[in-house]
């Protein structure tokens, strides 16, 4: 009887830690999940992109490194070539398929923007030119 | 015999204390989606700093070194022109139906009698600026800006540069 009562003991015990460690599990995968979403680095780097050309002037030349976004633009196998695009005067920041932010900016200047392949690919350079 | 009872005592309480444990795993679980939704469901909102740029930039616009460029106040089309001359864009392609999510308001002041100039001018969306001042994280965010500068004549002048971002979708919740 004893016996018995030990083995329904040690079960619960078993099903009781499972359970608690799928239930941590879950919870770690919603946090980190939460805190690496690709659309909250597309937010993120088009809000500075656009502060930057607001606050630049035409002879500038401005470098935004945006290393957390090309590692998740990787992982969703994009091309780190081309996140950022200017389009008007709207920045816009694409790391995955089905995301993209765009955000306007208000200083009418030219922004030829591209990827700065010498420094390890993981800052992007924003040339301010007058608009012509 | 009184260790078996002893012992069954203990099951019951163990069973008890796991559905209270459950229950508050998921009290905990609960309050840890709620702060994670709250912190990155957040938009950032740059509207202050947006705006602080906007009037940095109409001042560097209408001065340099404390004195004021020339033909602001002399220049006829300047009043009108003022956006284009000073390269500001209010355009907002990423809110299709907005009608102006900017407003800005230039007023030069004679330092010495305090009287406002005709040369006084604004651009954008002016029903903004009547939240200027009131409490609210969705109202408008507005900068208010008042230097003095001098003409080459050494006559001085008060500049007043209000700029107002809206652009609330992008930046409230």
């Amino acid at each position: 009887m004893i016996r018995n009562k030990r083995g329904d003991i040690l079960i619960g015990d078993v099903i009781f830690i499972v359970l608690n460690l799928v239930f941590l599990t879950i919870l770690i995968i919603f946090v980190v999940s939460k805190a690496n979403d690709a659309s909250r680095f597309e937010e993120l780097y088009a809000k500075q992109a656009a502060l930057i050309i607001d606050s630049a002037k035409p002879g500038m030349i401005m470098h935004l490194d945006m290393k957390d976004a090309i590692e998740k633009a990787i992982d969703e196998n994009q091309n780190i070539a081309t996140l950022v695009t200017i389009n008007g005067n709207t920045v816009t920041v694409k790391l995955s398929d089905k995301g993209g932010y765009s955000y306007s900016f208000f200083n009418d200047v030219n922004v030829n923007v591209y990827l700065d392949t010498l420094n390890n690919e993981q800052e992007y350079v924003f040339v301010i030119n007058e608009l012509k | 015999m009184k260790n078996h009872r002893i012992f069954l005592g203990k099951i019951g309480a163990e069973k008890t204390i796991s559905v209270y444990w459950f229950a508050i795993l998921i009290i905990v679980a609960g309050v840890i989606i709620y702060m994670v939704t709250f912190v990155y469901g957040k938009p950032y909102d740059i509207r202050g700093s947006e705006s602080e740029i906007l009037s940095g930039n109409i001042a560097n616009c209408l001065s340099e070194g404390g004195y004021l460029k020339e033909n602001t106040l002399t220049n006829p089309s300047f009043k009108q022109n003022f956006l284009k001359i000073c390269k500001v864009n209010l355009k907002t392609p990423d809110f299709p139906e907005t009608k102006g999510e900017y407003y800005i308001e230039v007023n030069f002041y004679d330092f010495n009698t305090g009287s406002k100039l005709n040369s006084s001018t604004s651009g954008g969306n002016i029903n903004l600026k009547q939240y200027c001042g009131l409490e609210g994280k969705t109202n408008p965010v507005c900068s208010n800006k008042d230097f003095y500068v001098i003409d080459k004549s050494q006559k001085a002048y008060s500049i007043n540069i209000i700029s107002v971002v809206n652009k609330a979708d992008k930046n409230v919740q």
